[in-house]
């Protein structure tokens, strides 16, 4: 699915002030992409996040999903959409710490059912064990590590199998060696599923394992450019091979 | 949301805010106990004063005419109450049966008691007589409610009753007797009847229930600490007083005597209680009220009767019945329907009242849960904005907020039924063992009846709904992007 964003500008006002967040942004994402969003504390890096994943449409422009201009869908449209096509992941995992980790990753399944129609606990189980965590689906995510709930984090997006998975910092909170683990699972799902990444860091470290890298600053896209993946080559992060657990 | 998927997640987050829930169901408690316990003791004493006071579901028709004091209503076509007129009323909707009466004419008295209260007490001797095929029902003595005074045609002694024999002009009549030789002469059931020399069937006699509660629940009581006789008076009880016996004196009472001065002694017996006795005397078969009057009063005194004695087929039929009676058939209905109209009117507005009450409470507990689900709506911001951003419409959140209120009313409707009925219990365990004995106490203040559960269910879900509104708009108005990173 083609994303593809024209124009974009978002003002927050509070009060008398207001603040640009975005500045006319345009640009375009490629299904089966892998692109990293970079910039500064406060360039406007999760703002344009939001805008692109529908989480706030109170932008002026055009922000299209495939063949769909997110302004034309009303709200219970917009968030089918996201349900069905999109996954995020969250700098801080968002897992509800009352539920188990497989409750936690089957938590979309209530809002409507998978798109290929599978059975959500079969998915959630299956996913589980792809990310390594076959033997915690009863844990609560307050017993688990950092990278473990990361990892919890992205089975929960990958339940209706989306075809763009949203990601804001999600390395953000984890040590080096953890968070390359889980960028070689995106690695991985952008690869092997051709699910499009769109990945949001300030780390150039993270940015580099990306193909595309577009820089913002304050509000504007101040690069955008291809890359050649660069893969850290300390320790035992050795390029594309997914590994188990750290 | 699939229902199912629905309801796990109302449940989850049940489970997770046990307290938060809890605390919101209290006054939804208290509010909907209230509600039940005003609604059941307007509904008990409802109960107690139509039923057991006005008897609500009778009418009383009286003629207008007798009423006015134009006795036989030539000028207006004999529009009495007579057999036909029963019979027409019988046709009308909503009628179930009706009892002609007719009053004795002229005064009597009655004299007795010495058995139950020690000595023998007179009173002024109210009476009147229905037919006696329609009560036989309530009759518990062995006697029953018959005419033994109607003239029995016969050929020889066997023809007649024990105790009477074939008289000379082939009607039975009572065999001479004295009261040394009565039980030989007059058998089981009658006695020897002194004034006459002859044997006779004592008079079968029906009570109304009122009388005795009357009795037991002020005369007995006020009297109890007196001195001499009322001090002796004992509590009465339906069986103590089947089969009792006593003398009536036709003719002759306290205030006066029969136009001819004769009198006639004859001997009662209590056969049953009945509502459907006089309210305040003694009611007997007719037959022995129309030949008394006759005898008493004259020929004519016979032939109409003084009022009838409508049943309804149910409570709610009366009203349509009264008006069929009044406006149809030109009929008058006794004063006690219309007290009854304005008893059963004031219990409804004291009900509602008081009901009033339990809404004022129910509407702060609806408060108080608008307060208690805003609190929880901004502790889950962030779970609401993740829900959303997983998939979740606003209807869906909306939903889960609406779902946790219905739970916490059915729940608090539960406990709030539950409560209401063990104050009730509490309630009428204090009032049988701390409130004396008066007229009509009832056994049980309360009557509790299903649609009162029904109602209490429901009145807790609505006001829960009510709390809930706004919190749940709001929850529905949670920005997923602000709620993710936590603004
Ligand atoms: N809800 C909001 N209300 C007001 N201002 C906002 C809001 N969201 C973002 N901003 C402002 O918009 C600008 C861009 O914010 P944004 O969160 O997109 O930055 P970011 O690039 O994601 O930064 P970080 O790396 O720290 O996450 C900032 O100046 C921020 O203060
Ligand atoms: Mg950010």
């Amino acid at each position: 699915m083609k994303l593809s964003v024209k124009g974009l500008r978002r003002i927050f006002t509070h009060g008398e002030e207001s603040r640009r967040a975005l500045v006319d942004i345009t640009l375009s994402i490629e299904s089966g992409e892998f692109v990293a969003i970079m910039g500064r504390s406060g360039s406007g890096k999760t703002t344009l996040l939001n805008a692109i994943g529908g989480l706030d449409t109170r932008f002026e422009g055009e922000v299209r999903l495939g063949e769909k201009s997110l302004r034309e869908m009303s709200e219970a449209e917009l968030a089918s959409f996201r349900h069905r096509h999109l996954g995020f992941v969250f700098q801080s995992y968002n897992l509800l710490n009352h539920l188990t980790v497989l409750e936690n990753v089957l938590l979309p399944s209530y809002f409507g059912p998978l798109r290929d129609g599978g059975d959500p606990l079969e998915v959630a189980t299956g996913l589980l064990d792809r990310v390594g965590l076959g033997d915690r689906l009863r844990s609560r995510p307050t017993e688990l590590s950092g990278g473990q709930r990361q990892r919890v984090a992205i089975a929960r997006a990958l339940l209706c199998r989306p075809s763009v998975l949203l990601c804001d910092e999600p390395t953000g909170s984890l040590d080096r060696a953890t968070g390359l683990t889980i960028l070689q699972l995106f690695e991985e799902l952008n690869r092997e599923d051709e699910i499009t990444v769109v990945l949001v860091t300030h780390e150039p470290h993270v940015a580099a394992v990306a193909r595309r890298k577009i820089r913002l600053d304050e509000g504007r896209i101040a690069s955008d450019q291809e890359q050649e993946p660069r893969w850290p080559v300390e320790g035992e992060g050795a390029p594309p091979e997914a590994e188990g657990t750290p | 949301m699939k229902l199912g998927k629905y309801r796990a997640l109302v449940g989850q987050s049940l489970r997770r805010h046990r307290g938060h829930f809890m605390v919101s169901s209290v006054g939804v408690i208290i509010g909907v106990a209230t509600l039940m316990l005003f609604t059941g003791l307007g509904s008990g004493v409802r109960q107690t004063v139509l039923e057991d006071v006005f008897v609500i579901g009778q009418l009383e028709v009286v003629d207008p005419a007798a009423r006015a004091g134009l006795r036989g209503g030539g000028l207006l076509g004999g529009a009495g109450l007579d057999d036909r007129r029963v019979e027409e009323i019988l046709e009308l909707p909503g009628a179930a049966a009706a009892f002609p009466k007719m009053k004795l004419t002229f005064p009597s008295r009655a004299s007795g008691g010495g058995g139950l209260l020690g000595r023998d007490l007179g009173i002024e001797f109210i009476g009147d007589g229905v037919p006696p095929n329609l009560i036989e029902e309530e009759v518990k003595d062995a006697l029953g409610f018959e005419d033994y005074g109607a003239p029995v045609e016969c050929s020889a002694d066997e023809d007649c009753r024990e105790g009477l024999r074939c008289g000379d002009e082939g009607i039975c009549e009572g065999k001479s007797c004295r009261p040394a030789n009565e039980d030989e002469v007059c058998g089981e059931i009658a006695y020897c009847n002194r004034d006459r020399g002859q044997c006779a069937y004592p008079i079968p006699i029906l009570v109304s229930p009122q009388v005795l509660e009357i009795y037991n629940g002020s005369v007995h009581t006020a009297l109890r600490d007196s001195q001499g006789i009322g001090g002796r008076l004992p509590r009465l009880t339906e069986e103590m007083l089947i089969g009792f016996e006593f003398d009536i004196i036709f003719g002759e009472s306290f205030m006066g005597r029969a136009a001819d001065r004769r009198v006639q002694r004859e001997r009662g017996r209590l056969v049953g209680f009945s509502d459907r006795a006089i309210q305040m005397g003694a009611t007997m078969p007719l037959g022995y009220v129309i030949r008394l009057n006759e005898e008493f009063s004259g020929e004519s005194a016979g032939d109409t009767y003084h009022s009838i004695l409508v049943e309804a087929e149910s409570n709610d039929a009366v009203a349509g019945l009264a008006q069929l009676l009044q406006e149809e058939m030109g009929l008058e209905l006794s004063d006690r329907h219309q007290q009854a109209e304005r008893a059963g009117l004031l219990i409804l507005l004291l009900t509602l009242l008081f009901n009033l009450i339990a809404l004022v409470i129910l509407a702060v507990a609806a408060l108080n849960i608008t307060h208690s689900f805003s609190m929880m709506v901004m502790e889950r911001r962030q779970e609401i904005g993740l829900m959303r951003a997983l998939g979740a419409k606003r209807r869906d959140i909306q939903a889960l907020v609406v779902g946790e209120a219905t739970v916490v009313g059915l729940f608090a409707g539960a406990v709030g039924i539950g409560v209401g009925l063990g104050i009730a219990w509490g309630v009428d365990r204090l009032f049988d063992t701390q409130v004396g004995h008066f007229p009509f106490k009832p056994e049980t203040l309360f009557a509790f009846s299903p649609w009162m559960f029904g109602l209490g269910l429901g009145v807790a879900v609505v006001f829960c709904w009510i709390g809930a509104l706004l919190p749940a708009l709001r929850a529905g108005r949670v920005e997923p992007s602000a709620a993710l990173s936590g603004r």
